[in-house]
């Protein structure tokens, strides 16, 4: 078999402009010297690899995704259901707590945004709990956690939706197209009405 | 005036020209001459043309007298339609590999490989019924607590996160069928006193496997592979760990090469276990071969 040559032409950056790079070096070393002809190193040109994180959002930024977990309070306890012996014993049910208005990880627009919705589900602090107990594994569910919180924060940014000329022009036609046909009905009822009447 | 040939006249005038008439030229009327039934299938009825006598009455291989054989009743399904190519990885839980790791069978100091876990007598694996290696599953990943550096052949996205979580580095790599009995039983290799191969590349079905960074493949990018490593602490929710800051960073950075099969043996090296000496070759041709 031919040794497979992956071309990799520029060095990979991050998708987001808000994740900078943290130092996190992953530098593989060979057992012994030996190397082949065609080492990695020289078809991967990185001889380390630092990828750093931006913590604090300012107030314009999207959310990227990054969710640092000090500022969050990450307990977990049993779950409810069945499951005998493993669902009475094992602590499944992972919980997770932070305070949303000192929040300054995740962006102003979305913090606010959220304030509003989740503004019952406050506790009197001020704190917001997102609970899960999906699966049968801790490790599981904390992912679950995660995602949700995610997925919230995610869906408070301010999506404009921008419609294409070409779709104004239809809903236009199709606006017009419903008001001649509600007339015609209209026509139709009133002459129905008409030949009721007696001829005068 | 008669035109044409009379019949006797055409007889006498082809008398003249053809040879002579022997056995050999002549052949037998049509009907008078039976089809004989020697070949396979044209004996018919339940018998099979072996007669109705108990002693001489065997049936046809398969046939089950009045019913629909049992290999043809049934229909073929799709689903395990070329499964004799199909590669498989048995399975090796963090349940099991934690047990193996808190019984002593495995050292931890050292990296694992399948010939570690293979060496436990705990796995069963056969390269010979399509076995390709090791599959690690995530079950047990809350409570595996243990930094370990593995190669495996196949990874859960789950199993990964739940050993990179507590400081260890996961691989995936290939190995081919011949790499594979050898690692199996590495003594019965040395004992051939064959020279240690050069691993075969994976198949072409196996190179995205292989070469994409969140599943840490052997042939991915180290840098892409930082990135994922950082994607799965965040989808998991855990701290990356800081490999630099481990005293065991030397042992976790370990790998191989592509073409090696064993930690700190290269391809070409003979090994002979008696005499407890590695013969390597000088002729710069085959050292060159091995190398490429």
């Amino acid at each position: 078999m031919k040794l497979l040559i992956i071309e990799h032409k520029n060095r990979w950056v991050s998708n987001s402009d808000f994740i900078r790079r943290r130092r996190n070096k992953f530098k593989y070393k060979k057992n012994g010297s030996f190397r082949a002809d065609i080492p990695l190193e020289l078809i991967y040109k990185c001889s380390s690899t630092n990828i750093f994180i931006n913590v604090f959002g300012n107030g314009d930024q999207k959310f990227s995704g990054y969710i640092p977990l000090e500022k969050l309070q990450i307990t977990s306890c049993r779950s409810s259901g069945p499951g005998g012996q493993h669902a009475n014993k094992v602590n499944t049910k992972v919980e997770i707590r932070f305070h949303l208005e000192s929040a300054n990880w995740i962006p102003e627009n979305n913090r606010k945004k959220l304030l509003e919705l989740k503004k019952n589900q406050l506790t009197k602090e001020g704190h917001l709990i997102i609970r899960s107990d999906k699966t049968r594994s801790h490790h599981l569910n904390l992912a679950d956690v995660l995602q949700r919180l995610r997925c919230i924060i995610y869906n408070c940014e301010d999506v404009v939706t921008e419609i294409k000329p070409l779709k104004v022009h239809e809903i236009r036609k199709r606006q017009e197209k419903a008001n001649q046909e509600r007339l015609k009905e209209k026509r139709f009822k009133s002459a129905v009405k008409q030949s009721r009447r007696e001829f005068e | 005036m008669s035109f044409g040939k009379n019949v006797i006249e055409h007889a006498t005038d082809l008398l003249r020209v053809l040879p002579r008439l022997t056995i050999a030229n002549i052949g037998p009327i049509a009907k008078t001459k039976k089809k004989k039934l020697s070949r396979r299938g044209d004996a018919r009825g339940s018998t099979r043309g072996l007669g109705k006598k108990p002693r001489t009455a065997y049936f046809a291989v398969g046939s089950e007298t009045k019913k629909m054989p049992f290999f043809i009743k049934f229909p073929k399904e799709n689903y395990y339609k070329d499964y004799m190519f199909k590669r498989e990885y048995p399975p090796v839980s963090l349940v099991m590999l934690q047990t193996l790791i808190d019984l002593d069978r495995v050292d931890i100091s050292k990296p694992i490989d399948l010939a570690a876990i293979c060496k436990t007598g705990l796995y069963s694996f056969e390269p010979s019924e399509r076995h390709f290696g090791v599959n690690l599953t995530d079950e047990g990943a809350d409570i595996f607590k243990a930094k370990i550096n593995l190669e495996v052949q196949w990874a859960s996205e789950s199993a990964i996160a739940a050993i990179e979580r507590n400081g260890g580095v996961i691989t995936t790599a290939y190995y081919d069928v011949r790499s594979l009995h050898i690692l199996r039983n590495p003594q019965k290799f040395f004992e051939k006193g064959e020279s240690i191969p050069r691993r075969l590349n994976p198949p072409d079905d196996a190179v995205l496997f292989y070469t994409s960074a969140n599943t840490r493949g052997y042939l991915a990018d180290p840098e892409q592979i930082s990135w994922e490593r950082l994607v799965l602490a965040q989808k998991y929710g855990y701290k990356l760990p800081k490999l630099e800051d481990d005293p065991d960073y030397e042992m976790l950075m370990q790998r191989k090469d592509p073409r090696q099969i064993f930690y700190g043996l290269e391809p070409g090296w003979v090994v002979n276990l008696k005499d407890k000496i590695i013969l390597k070759s000088i002729d710069p041709t085959v050292n060159e071969y091995f190398k490429s």
